[in-house]
């Protein structure tokens, strides 16, 4: 049977259909082409037609003749559509034309830099020229360090080693620098929240770097379908950008399927998990022999996945996720593009652009999290020619089941916004240290920001900086760049080590610091991929938590008295007779005061305990909704706490949808009675030292985020609220979904009461 | 909307740090401490220049003696140099990395000049002016044809070369590096807790400071002189930096006198040392001799002696002087007695070179009980190493019999 024969039986299926909340089937799109540009290098044309290429697709086409205008440019496209050519051609031109020139290619990971390393060899081996292309890493070799520096033509290289090795050395880096004619940036939409907030920063040093040495590079960036992609170019590389996202890639026939596993348990909202269905769909397309690839959200579920899927076709499914060994992943990849490997597991590791071929089907269990990312996996299976399906599975998470429940917003809406907040005071702040290491601030000069001045006068104050001539210049013994990782949250997380084996110690997971207090205090039962572990030691000095595997009835409940206190209010609208929306400064005080123990089940409270743990302070910012008096006085205390945590559930998990953040990076708290206006308030805040710019853009989204609420709750099948909503009864009380939607209601309503 | 300051300080305070501010000191600070202003195109900075005479006493060795020490021995610096063509130099800096951010404030350096020994001292009083010092510290080094530092591959020297390539300044700092932190490990690490130049200086040169200050301390002194314009607050400072410099011309007398055989090793494991680097160079006959001494040394432990026997057997042995060899070995054997090597090497110098398979028989029977009793107090045997050797037993035991009969 193939694929199309395959889909065609699947879709005819009553007992996958009454599971189908939608299946929406893409048509074929067929390819556009555009001649070589004419300025096309001779020799690059040759090579391209020794490969079969006679035309180029009108987005390469475009791409090229931009760049070689001279304009920054963002690709927008969708997996598998040569996207590569439309930065190697224009570099490999320029070199052509210039042997001196230097291009410098930054990659999110180093499996994404290898793989793209051995393309563009092939590339250059094909041409005969004297072409030199180095990745650049953490695994390069000492020996050829120097080697690079020194004779490389295209340097590959990630964020962290830019951030950590390249910049605050760049005196060994002169020749790269003194030619730098191109900064290529695969990956764009990688580069979000509060990574790439940080990214924009290394970004801002590498252009004062390269004005130290005399270049200006021009950006070649590629990104994947998201809503903003021209501005967020922009703000991340703080130069204009021109877009280009004629796509001319083809596309045959595409299912994308919306399934929803059916309920089991009606009163508590429960249904079946998605990992059973999602093993029994991708059973069935390996078993046909449709070449699938299967998506799970964490490292244990795709060994569980793994597990049942190799039964089916023993020694041709595969694993693919962190942790393998590089060699091992290549000859993974290798076996998915010859047709060896009929199945492979993955988590979102193989979401970015690491060539595995075209696959068939593709299988994704769990809601990924962001439009984008689900495009970006769906776009796994797809191919040039040949049908090919995607099924989406939900999970039980209130996220999951809006998108399945609502497979029109996620078709209609146009992916989300990647914000990026570069000028967060915490992290400007350290790259203004890093920066001021690397080379002295001159009188006038703009870091980002119009304050630069204000900034390196006050790290003179902190005697960081020392302030002569009118420069500033870096005057402390410690280096830097050390102190600042790129990719976590908070700066120093807590890392979750599973000592249940003796001798094999082994890293579970991490924990941010605000939360840490509520999941990992000890005797916490902490809850990983489904398995249960008690926490015997927090090492609170060293941010580390022991815990050991156990198997008990009940789970704990941390009390976390969270008080959020305004600072400053920087936005305040009244957009509706009974309620107002707010953006501003707020301190967060967490402290964790004692833990229950709940057994399942019942939710008998059957032990408590203390927690001794210091307080948590952060400054952020926030965004909060305002309950109008004259809506509040329409509930009860109890009801109107009822309400508003019911609500508090569901924006936390549904604000992320809008956001493209991940949900820990999104605190939520409500407050029967606020401290500033004593007005009932719900607050949303960044869970970053500074804010990142979420709050910001929920003070926006204000309205629609309450009307996505509404039709949420409305849907949801369960009677009294469940996880996948308000909240299970237990936290919200009997009548908790009742009550939230009244509230809801009555805030929507435009007419005063 | 609070204030960009009251944000700023709402997160990064550091509480530690007092909270007046940092005056700033524009104008140029004076000269002291025998320092006089310098000034060129690109700025001003502090220079002093010292003659030291040649009979001062750096430990046990004086100065002068870098003269009958020529230009080293050929296992310090490959190239002929004379002494005046030596540059010793040693830098004080604001950090530990090698990155930009790092600054270089005093450049120390010292070489021989007819009848002295002379220190001169760059010192940068404002930060500003880095390229005026940088431009006449270049040109002052560039006649010198090999550069002598203590760890200065790594750091010092490529420090300069930073600083060199931040101004954009041409590079032709390439010179022939004597480092002599390598040797150093190379001859002490076995034995001296670290290599660091003051540990080296009072284990080998007999050389105690009196009231010096430590190197770390002297960013925060530097800051602090940044802060207030005092230049008497680092005269620690530059008299630790002059002793480095000084230091480094008695520890190269020093290594050099080792090195040439004109100076016997204070300690066994310096002996040791010292003959496998000669060994490793071809450098037989001394190797040899310091070995020998080292066997007939007697409160020389035994894990030394065990490498002395070792090490001067191989040599014999490539020679193919077997009669010491035997002798060697022989020796070795009674003395070490739960060693089996010098049994196996016994065994082997018996079967094939004199034939003699009774006695290769009884010494390879003798390494396997010594390899037996080492086992059963519980050391690690090999079993690679077992198995050879009663592969070895039982070809012998063939032999034998076929000799017998």
């Amino acid at each position: 049977m193939n694929a199309k024969m395959l889909i065609d039986h699947m879709k005819s299926r009553v007992d996958i259909r009454k599971h189908v909340t939608r299946w929406e089937t893409v048509p074929a799109k067929p390819a556009r082409f555009a001649g070589f540009p004419r300025r096309l290098h001779p020799d690059l044309v040759e090579v391209l037609r020794s490969r079969g290429i006679r035309e180029l697709y009108t987005h390469q086409a475009t791409a090229v003749e931009k760049v070689l205008e001279g304009n920054n440019i963002v690709t927008v496209t969708p997996t598998a559509s040569g996207k590569t050519l439309c930065y190697n051609l224009p570099v490999l031109q320029r070199i052509l034309e210039e042997p001196e020139a230097r291009a410098l290619y930054i990659f999110p990971t180093k499996a994404l830099a290898h793989d793209q390393m051995a393309e563009l060899n092939r590339l250059i081996e094909a041409m005969g020229r004297d072409i030199k292309g180095y990745t650049y890493d953490g695994d390069t070799p000492a020996a050829a360090r120097q080697a690079i520096r020194r004779a490389g033509h295209i340097v590959v290289t990630n964020p962290d080693m830019l951030h950590q090795a390249v910049l605050p050395h760049h005196t060994k880096w002169v020749k790269l620098f003194e030619n730098l004619r191109y900064i290529v940036i695969d990956e764009l939409h990688a580069y979000r929240g509060v990574f790439g907030s940080h990214f924009a920063n290394v970004l801002r040093r590498l252009k004062r770097i390269c004005r130290h040495y005399g270049s200006d590079p021009q950006f070649i960036l590629s990104s994947a379908t998201i809503a903003n992609p021209q501005a967020f170019a922009e703000k991340l590389t703080g130069s204009s950008v021109t877009l280009v996202d004629n796509n001319g890639a083809p596309t045959d026939e595409k299912h994308f399927v919306f399934f929803n596993p059916p309920v089991v348990n009606p009163a508590l909202g429960i249904r079946r998990s998605s990992v059973l269905e999602a093993r029994r769909l991708a059973e069935e397309l390996i078993r046909n022999d449709v070449q699938t690839i299967v998506f799970a959200r964490s490292r244990v579920r795709v060994e569980v996945l793994l597990t049942y899927l190799q039964e089916v076709l023993p020694g041709k499914v595969r694993g693919y996720r962190g942790g393998y060994l590089p060699t091992q992943r290549r000859a993974i990849e290798q076996g998915l593009r010859t047709g060896d490997v009929r199945g492979v597991v993955s988590t979102n590791a193989l979401e970015l652009g690491i060539d595995i071929g075209e696959l068939e089907a593709c299988v994704i269990c769990g809601y990924p999290g962001t439009i984008a990312s689900t495009w970006q996996q769906a776009g796994r299976a797809g191919r040039r020619q040949g049908a090919s399906v995607t099924f989406l599975v939900a999970s039980s998470n209130p996220l999951d089941q809006y998108v399945i429940e609502h497979p029109e917003y996620f078709l209609k809406q146009t992916p989300e916004h990647a914000l990026v907040q570069p000028d967060n005071l915490v992290i400007l702040v350290n790259h203004i240290k890093c920066a001021a290491y690397e080379l002295p601030f001159e009188e006038g000069e703009e870091f980002g920001v119009a304050t630069t001045k204000e900034v390196l006068d006050f790290l003179v104050e902190e005697r960081v900086l020392h302030r002569t001539g009118g420069r500033w210049y870096w005057m402390d013994q410690s280096f830097p760049a050390k102190d600042i990782s790129l990719r976590s949250a908070a700066q120093e997380n807590f890392i979750v080590i599973d000592i249940s084996e003796t001798g094999n110690h082994r890293v579970l997971g991490e924990v941010d610091r605000f939360s840490a207090p509520t999941l990992i205090h000890e005797e916490a039962i902490y809850l990983h991929e489904g398995v249960q572990y008690q926490v015997e030691k927090l090492d609170y000095e060293e941010k580390k938590a022991y815990v050991r595997q156990v198997d008990v009835d009940y789970y704990t409940d941390a009390n976390l008295a969270v008080q959020l206190k305004v600072l400053e209010v920087e936005r305040e609208e009244r957009d509706g007779p009974n309620r107002s929306k707010n953006m501003g400064e707020v301190t967060v005080n967490a402290l964790a005061t004692l833990f229950k123990k709940i057994k399942f089940n019942t939710h008998e409270n059957i032990g408590s305990g203390p927690i001794h743990l210091p307080e948590e302070e952060m400054h952020t910012t926030a965004y909060w909704l305002t309950v109008e008096e004259a809506v509040a006085d329409r509930f009860n205390r109890e009801d109107l706490q009822s309400g508003l945590v019911g609500l508090a559930n569901v924006l936390a998990h549904l604000a992320p949808l809008y956001l493209m953040c991940d949900p820990r990076d999104l605190g939520v708290a409500a407050q029967v009675k606020a401290v500033h206006n004593g007005k009932p308030t719900l607050f949303l805040y960044d869970k970053y030292p500074g804010g990142v710019g979420l709050s910001e853009k929920l003070f926006d989204l204000h309205k629609e985020l309450l009307k996505t609420a509404r039709d949420h709750i409305r849907r949801c099948p369960c009677e009294e609220g469940c996880p996948s909503c308000t909240g299970p009864a237990v936290e919200t009380g009997s009548r908790g979904k009742g009550l939230t939607l009244s509230l809801i209601e009555e805030l929507l309503d435009e007419h005063a009461i | 909307m609070s204030s960009l300051r009251d944000r700023l300080r709402l997160h990064f305070k550091n509480t530690e740090r007092p909270d007046s501010p940092a005056s700033v000191k524009a104008e140029m600070p004076d000269a002291a401490l025998g320092f006089s202003v310098r000034e060129n195109g690109s700025g001003t900075y502090f220079h002093r220049r010292k003659e030291i005479p040649l009979e001062t006493q750096i430990g046990r060795w004086s100065l002068g003696e870098l003269r009958e020490a020529g230009a080293g021995s050929d296992l310090l610096l490959p190239e002929e140099a004379g002494p005046e063509d030596l540059l010793f130099f040693d830098t004080e800096t604001t950090g530990l990395g090698t990155g930009a951010g790092n600054l270089i404030f005093l450049y120390g350096i010292g070489y021989f000049r007819e009848d002295v020994f002379v220190v001169e001292h760059y010192f940068l009083p404002r930060v500003g002016d880095e390229a005026a010092l940088l431009k006449d510290f270049l040109e002052r080094v560039a006649p010198f044809s090999v550069v002598v530092t203590y760890n200065g591959k790594a750091f010092d020297w490529n420090q300069l070369r930073t600083r060199a390539t931040l101004h954009r300044f041409p590079w032709e700092g390439t010179k022939e590096h004597c480092d002599l932190l390598y040797p150093s490990r190379r001859l002490w690490r076995d034995f001296l807790p670290s290599c660091r130049l003051q540990v080296v200086e009072s284990a080998c040169l007999g050389l105690e400071r009196k009231d010096d200050v430590p190197g770390h301390l002297a960013p925060a002194l530097y800051f602090d002189f940044l802060k207030k314009g005092h230049l008497t607050g680092l005269d620690g400072v530059f008299r630790h930096n002059e002793q480095d410099v000084l230091s480094l011309v008695a520890l190269f007398i020093h290594l050099h006198h080792l090195l040439e055989g004109r100076h016997p090793p204070g300690y066994p494991e310096e002996g040791l040392a010292l003959g496998r680097w000669w060994q490793s160079r071809g450098k037989d006959e001394p190797a040899l001799r310091v070995f020998g001494e080292l066997l007939s040394g007697s409160s020389v432990p035994l894990r030394i002696r065990r490498e002395a026997f070792r090490e001067s057997a191989r040599i014999l042995k490539r020679q193919g002087n077997w009669s010491d060899a035997h002798r060697l070995w022989t020796e070795w054997m009674e003395e070490d007695a739960w060693n089996p090597e010098p049994c196996v090497e016994l065994a082997k110098y018996f079967e094939h070179r004199t034939r003699e398979m009774e006695p290769a028989y009884r010494t390879a029977r003798e390494a396997l009980r010594r390899l037996s009793k080492r086992r059963r107090t519980g050391l690690r045997v090999s079993d690679k190493e077992r198995e050879a050797l009663k592969h070895r037993i039982r070809r012998l035991e063939e032999k034998r019999e076929g000799s017998l009969f």
